[in-house]
């Protein structure tokens, strides 16, 4: 019973050094993805690079509670690398953004494979399904 | 408006909505959201698009310090995060079906909630009371922790009640999350500490801890719907992030129990201009 509990107590401290690495992990992506988002925005202000509607545009549509009509993010790889080499600065701010929408799914896709390493099947199963659900949100986003 | 004094001006709010938020441990969401709209005019979707970033930039940017702390229960982090997630999909779904007026007045119902959730907190004491042995539940997925409390100066064993309760409340609060763009910390924590009895402070932690997760559900949907606008998101995202590490770093020292009175205030006057929005009655 006590050999159990000290069991129990170690895996329990080996989840949580994991998470501690992951949330490093989270720390650093953010600062990164800060830097790509604001090289977006720097390269629009400073008129460099493309852009495919004028920012006194979007800023006026946006002080007028309008919807602003512009070309629609970038989802896919290719699209994101096209713009990159374009230098399209939406492009950039916009893989900034993904990205750090990214880092709390990309936290959950290695909890999981921890639960899976510690072999805690009831937690693999519960991480998969909240890992699933934020999946089906970006495949499914347009539609929903 | 030029477009480089309008990001100084969004970075400015922006900055001051993080360290309000990290001084007073809720989001800078609630308010970024009334900043945007009710300041500057944006369309409500956009402001919703913006703050949610931010939500995640702050939550993932404070991970490593809740997880530090070693009282976030991760089992139990994981196991509501299927309730937020789902719940805030739902959010993000219905808020494409809901105009911006109907927004403002369910924004303004949760404000005035929040505010009165924070009136009955402000005497609030830490500990936490002990409870029976526990939902069967609780006992089946581990879910049962305990931590080191540094004022009793003892591992403090806790048991978890009442989680299928805990579980539909936490849907409700990823709804509102996605719906709105907050984070809403403010409605996870008493779920979590009045409905399941876990300790307020394990409540708190476990809540930052998934919060950038619950709001990942919904920022998804929002950025591949298109509402989430760069020249907006980005200064918002930058400045309440800069915002909240300013606050938790150099404003440690400022009178909490003060600023939440004031904020009360605050918080209870921008609800009142929302449900006047809402209703169509503009104050300016």
């Amino acid at each position: 019973m006590a050999k159990q509990m000290v069991a129990k107590k170690e895996a329990e401290n080996r989840l949580m050094q994991m998470e501690l690495v992951l949330a490093f992990v989270l720390r650093y992506g953010v600062l990164l993805c800060i830097a790509i988002i604001s090289a977006g925005v720097a390269l629009r202000l400073l008129h460099l690079g493309v852009v495919s509607t004028s920012s006194e545009d979007i800023v006026a549509a946006l002080r007028s509670g309008q919807m602003i009509k512009s070309s629609p993010l970038p989802v896919s790889l290719a699209e994101f690398w096209l713009g990159t080499v374009r230098l399209d600065s939406d492009v950039i701010t916009a893989a900034g953004l993904a990205f750090l929408i990214a880092l709390p799914i990309f936290r959950v896709g290695m909890t999981v494979v921890l639960f899976a390493l510690e072999k805690d099947k009831n937690y693999f199963f519960i991480t998969l399904l909240v890992l699933v659900i934020l999946l089906s949100g970006i495949y499914f986003g347009k539609s929903l | 408006m030029s477009p480089i004094s309008f990001q100084l001006l969004l970075l400015s709010i922006s900055f001051g909505a993080g360290i309000f938020g990290a001084v007073l441990g809720l989001g800078g969401g609630v308010i970024i959201v009334p900043a945007l709209t009710l300041g500057l005019g944006v369309n409500f979707h956009y402001a919703v698009g913006a703050s949610i970033v931010s939500v995640i930039a702050t939550s993932s940017g404070a991970a490593a310090t809740y997880v530090r702390e070693k009282i976030t229960n991760i089992r139990v982090a994981m196991l509501l995060e299927v309730a937020t997630t789902v719940g805030a999909l739902l959010g993000a779904t219905l808020a494409t079906y809901v105009d911006s007026q109907k927004l403002f007045f369910v924004f303004s119902v949760s404000l005035f909630f929040s505010a009165y959730l924070m009136f009955r907190k402000r005497h609030r004491e830490t500990s936490h009371l002990p409870s029976s042995e526990g939902h069967w539940m609780a006992r089946a997925l581990k879910l049962n922790g305990r931590f080191h409390d540094p004022v009793l100066r003892q591992e403090v064993e806790y048991v978890v009640n009442r989680v299928p309760l805990g579980f539909f409340l936490m849907l409700g609060a990823g709804i509102i999350s996605g719906l709105l763009g907050i984070g809403s910390g403010v409605l996870k924590v008493p779920a979590m500490d009045s409905a399941m009895n876990l300790p307020l402070k394990v409540s708190s932690a476990t809540s930052n801890f998934m919060i950038g997760v619950t709001a990942a559900a919904s920022a998804g949907s929002y950025y591949v719907r298109g509402d989430i606008v760069p020249l907006l998101a980005a200064p918002v995202a930058l400045g309440v992030l800069l915002g909240s590490w300013f606050g938790t770093h150099v404003m440690m020292k400022l009178q909490v129990k003060v600023l939440r009175k004031i904020f009360i205030v605050v918080l209870f006057l921008i609800a009142l201009e929302m449900l006047l929005k809402s209703f169509g009655i503009s104050v300016r």
